[in-house]
């Protein structure tokens, strides 16, 4: 393998097979990979002195994304009606089943439902409030935009709460639940992610996934980008976090989580609509599709609860889930309502 | 120097002239340093369109101490890495995934961070070296460049060696102006 040869490929000058020969060389081995690595980078940042464009070429550009008109689009930080429907108009809900149903709730516990019959429909709410919950129910999942521009999706069975605006000294939201974060970047003001586990994390600018389900023995947390610190607060322990890395906190021993180097992708895939089993035991298999579908789903044969499953979904329907179980692991079903019987 | 301070204040009070400026001049950087870890060059002018549009819309929070190049540079790349998490997740298993990974990879490198940083000291540097008077600029060159001695530049440019160290220290001077780094 020549430089020349793997320069061509930053180039986009190879064919189909000679990409494939370039991509087996650099897999082969650790020093292999940096030393295209480095080449990329010479081939990247040697490079960037670009001719601006011309004045046409640039209005064209702009038109096309809808400029000036998006010019106006802002997120304002006022507080009243107007940023009300800015923040709440934020939640887009996306339906993994056919009818799906979330809630807003004011501080002093009032609930208000609203359901939505068509998918991704904006709702807004009728009052004004110091802070908001998001309830994302089973068979949906949720965006929110919370007041620094920072996104959260949140997966099916989680509540998000934060302010209408932030604090000064930091941010400060409550996730029960699972939520992927991408927060804005900003060192001296950092947010806090506190769960109902007693354990908060605390992020300046990063992207991560934290898995904190009432019914699950456990918190994940899967740090994709940026830096996290976990903070337990009991003891006020701090625990810190870094790309590709997973740190777990089992209920009951929290001082003494479990942390390893992990590829994210299966951790954070849920927020692509995709449903990821690797090797997952039975119980796991079942919270999740239950959360997912919005079902009960009742094992009545505990040798059931043994198994694993490995399989991946995206759009599928509960049906063809559990067909999917039944041929790989010969367990069958029956579906009476909003319950899923398990027999082997 | 203080054009882009002018510049990045001019867009953060909500100036579309100033932020068209700004697009016409880097929009090209932006899309060819996101083709060349995506390998697509129409997504990658998607991409660089969105995050000029992304710096746009957070304009309020611009910091006039960061260079504009630097900040539209990050919001693109972390949506190249979106954008090769999307692949990996749907096309899992082709080459173009294996590729997107290796990719994926590469760009979370620190190193990348770096070197987008140091677009920022070089344009200085350029700038500096550019607006150096002729003969210094010229007997630094030589001197830096290739490598030529002060008694060599001398008998070029039929001066005396302490003309020449002058006109090398006037240059150094300068770039040690223009520069934060106390090291240099």
């Amino acid at each position: 393998m020549t430089d020349e040869q793997i320069i061509r490929y930053i180039k986009g000058e190879l064919d189909e097979s000679e990409r494939a020969e370039v991509v087996s060389w650099i897999k082969s081995e650790d020093c292999n990979f940096r030393h295209f690595s480095r080449l990329q980078l010479a081939e990247t940042f040697g490079e960037m002195e670009h001719e601006a464009l011309s004045e046409e070429e640039a209005k064209e550009r702009l038109a096309a994304t809808g400029w000036p008109d998006t010019a106006n689009q802002k997120w304002k930080k006022k507080s009243g009606w107007l940023s009300i429907i800015t923040r709440i108009a934020a939640i887009l809900l996306i339906p993994l089943t056919v009818v799906g149903v979330w809630t807003i709730s004011r501080k002093n516990g009032h609930i208000k439902y609203l359901t939505e019959s068509t998918n991704a429909e904006r709702i807004i709410p009728i009052q004004d409030a110091a802070s908001s919950t998001y309830i994302v129910h089973p068979g949906v999942q949720g965006d929110v935009i919370l007041p620094d521009g920072s996104r959260v999706r949140l997966n099916s069975a989680s509540t998000l709460k934060c302010p209408d605006r932030f604090d000064e000294q930091a941010r400060v939201v409550e996730l029960s639940g699972e939520g992927f974060f991408e927060v804005e970047g900003n060192p001296d003001w950092p947010m806090y992610v506190k769960t109902s586990k007693g354990l908060t994390v605390k992020v300046t600018g990063t992207r991560f996934n934290v898995s904190s389900y009432e019914n699950d023995p456990a918190l994940k947390l899967t740090l994709v980008e940026g830096s996290v610190t976990v903070i337990h607060e009991a003891t006020d322990r701090q625990y810190k976090v870094l790309p590709n890395e997973e740190m777990v906190f089992y209920d009951g021993r929290p001082t003494l989580p479990h942390k390893q180097e992990v590829d994210v992708l299966p951790a954070i895939i849920w927020k692509d609509g995709i449903l990821l089993f690797e090797n997952t035991q039975m119980p796991e298999v079942i919270k999740k599709l239950e959360r997912w579908y919005c079902v009960d789903i009742i094992p009545q044969d505990p040798a059931i609860m043994e198994m694993r499953f490995t399989a991946s979904f995206e759009s599928e329907s509960l049906t063809r889930v559990l067909q999917l179980l039944k041929i790989t692991s010969k367990i069958d079903y029956r579906i009476e309502g909003k319950q899923v019987f398990l027999t082997r | 120097m203080n054009d882009l301070k002018t510049l990045t204040n001019a867009i953060r009070t909500g100036s579309e002239v100033a932020f068209e400026a700004f697009f016409r001049a880097e929009f090209s950087n932006v899309a060819f340093f996101v083709n060349r870890y995506i390998h697509d060059s129409c997504q990658a002018e998607d991409i660089a369109q969105e995050a000029f549009l992304t710096l746009w819309k957070h304009r309020d929070n611009l910091d006039t101490e960061r260079n504009l190049r630097n900040y539209v540079l990050t919001i693109a790349r972390n949506r190249a890495l979106n954008w090769l998490r999307d692949v990996i997740a749907r096309q899992g298993g082709t080459l173009e995934a294996h590729e997107a990974l290796i990719h994926s990879r590469i760009l979370q490198d620190p190193e990348v961070d770096q070197r987008i940083d140091a677009l920022e000291t070089e344009q200085m540097l350029a700038r500096v070296f550019n607006s150096l008077p002729e003969k210094a600029r010229e007997m630094f060159r030589l001197n830096r460049e290739e490598g030529m001695t002060y008694t060599e530049i001398a008998a070029k440019h039929g001066v005396s060696t302490k003309v020449v160290e002058y006109n090398i220290v006037l240059a150094l001077k300068a770039f040690r102006k223009a520069l934060p780094d106390p090291d240099f």
